[in-house]
């Protein structure tokens, strides 16, 4: 395969694009032709000209020109759905987690300031502490015990169909977690749907609908169990159900990652 | 699709047409074809190799009336037949379909597509598997660095590794699309059984 300077490359996008005139798009037509090397570098172009597309990287008017030229054959259609799978694919089983240098966790606080204690003051604290929780045991209702809290996740839809590192969040589920509280931001433009599904994709692409426990105008909020979610990568899809009955795919995606 | 052992005289004449030594002529016309099938693909022609055959078929036929007479490279006369094909093509289509490409990524058989690339990933080696999911990770200017990190990684040129990638690329995509195509037809199979 040869390299292509860079006029060349941008001829290739130009002709892909419709905006070479007819005497330039006929020399351009007639390499196709004849030279073997020139037409696979053409279809690299084109499948880098496809994954832009899926991962909104095109300036406007190219992201039109895509949509009213570059993609009105079939065949490039199928290769549109195609390169989506492949980048969401990449991102769910290749994307590493990203590199947030975490807060210290409330155990982490509690053992570093116990660290920092004369031997006697723990005895004073431990003490003291026990004190404390036996009394708030005896305020409580018997019978209802307090379980730990859910760790929270707010996540804004992607619009690209794969995560790039800065946009896949971290939760942490701590142990005795009852799980995670996911909070869904619903995406500006979305139909005036007044049920969704919401699915989540783990990363050996399992599929399973997560109940919707709260919604607000902007916001949906689901639980995820713990026993039912495990360290790793995953998505969300939304989508929304018309009064018909038919579903309607919300365009992009959620993405986050559960570590312990 | 015309084959290189089809022993018609019309395409052995096509052949000759395009240079006396055979072999010469069988790569010269595996590479027209393919030139045939992306220019009508760009030109927003669906079904380009039944195109591209049609345009072969053609100049096959007329070749007996302008094989004396006509002066200069053959693929130019390609070229203006396949033209006239792309502009009878547009004549059909009367109405022009707005499509919306996003709407196609949010398709049902979208999972039809995620369910045969599993598959098709699944006859790839784990280092292949890796290697062409890492290739597409990234977006921008992270995805410029990530290359060139693979490339250092692999001791070999951004160049080879974008030639790698893309063999790969081509392989997974026609393994993926013939699956989805099975996918289709059975489904098409069962519906018309139920």
């Amino acid at each position: 395969m040869v390299i292509i300077n860079s006029n060349e490359k941008n001829e290739v996008k130009l002709y892909l694009l419709g905006q070479l005139d007819q005497s330039a798009a006929e020399r351009f037509e007639l390499r196709l032709l004849t030279d073997a090397a020139f037409g696979e570098e053409f279809d690299v172009i084109v499948n880098e000209i496809t994954d832009e597309y899926v991962g909104d990287e095109l300036h406007a008017d190219d992201r039109k020109r895509v949509q009213q030229y570059f993609l009105t054959s079939t065949e490039r259609q199928n290769k549109l759905r195609f390169a989506s799978e492949l980048l969401e694919r990449a991102a769910i089983e290749r994307a590493p987690a990203s590199v947030v240098q975490a807060e210290p966790g409330m155990l982490e606080r509690v053992r570093a300031f116990w660290g920092n204690m004369a031997l006697l003051t723990r005895f004073a604290t431990t003490f003291a502490a026990i004190v404390i929780v036996a009394g708030v045991l005896l305020l409580t209702i018997p019978g209802t015990r307090t379980s730990g809290t859910y760790a929270v996740v707010n996540l804004t839809i992607s619009n690209s169909e794969r995560a790039s590192g800065s946009e896949i969040k971290q939760v942490r589920l701590e142990p005795g977690s009852p799980g995670i509280q996911i909070e869904l931001a619903l995406p500006d433009q979305v139909p005036q749907s007044k049920n969704y599904r919401v699915e989540l994709l783990d990363e050996k692409h399992a599929t399973r609908n997560l109940r919707i426990e709260q919604q607000t105008e902007g916001k949906l909020i689901v639980v995820v169990p713990a026993n039912e979610i495990g360290p790793g990568s995953y998505i969300i899809r939304l989508y929304a159900t018309n009064p018909d009955g038919a579903e309607q795919r919300i365009r992009g995606s959620y993405f986050f990652t559960v570590i312990l | 699709m015309h084959s290189l052992d089809n022993n018609t005289e019309p395409f052995d004449a096509l052949l000759e047409w395009l240079d006396p030594d055979r072999e010469t002529a069988g790569k010269r016309y595996e590479v027209i074809r393919g030139g045939l099938v992306r220019m009508f693909i760009s030109n927003g022609v669906s079904d380009a190799e039944h195109y591209a055959d049609e345009t072969i078929d053609r100049v096959m036929k007329r070749l007996p009336e302008i094989k004396e007479t006509y002066v200069g490279d053959p693929v130019k006369y390609f070229h203006g037949v396949a033209r006239n094909v792309i502009r009878e093509s547009r004549r059909r289509k009367e109405v022009l379909i707005d499509i919306v490409p996003d709407r196609l990524l949010q398709e049902p058989y979208k999972s039809d597509t995620s369910e045969c690339l599993s598959k098709c990933l699944g006859l790839l080696s784990r280092d292949k598997q890796e290697f062409i999911l890492d290739y597409h990770l990234y977006k921008g200017h992270a995805k410029i660095e990530h290359h060139r990190q693979m490339a250092g990684e692999l001791a070999i040129t951004e160049g080879a590794l974008r030639t790698r990638a893309h063999h790969l690329r081509v392989t997974l995509e026609k393994c993926v699309l013939e699956c989805v195509d099975n996918f289709g037809r059975n489904k098409t199979h069962v519906s018309s059984h139920t």
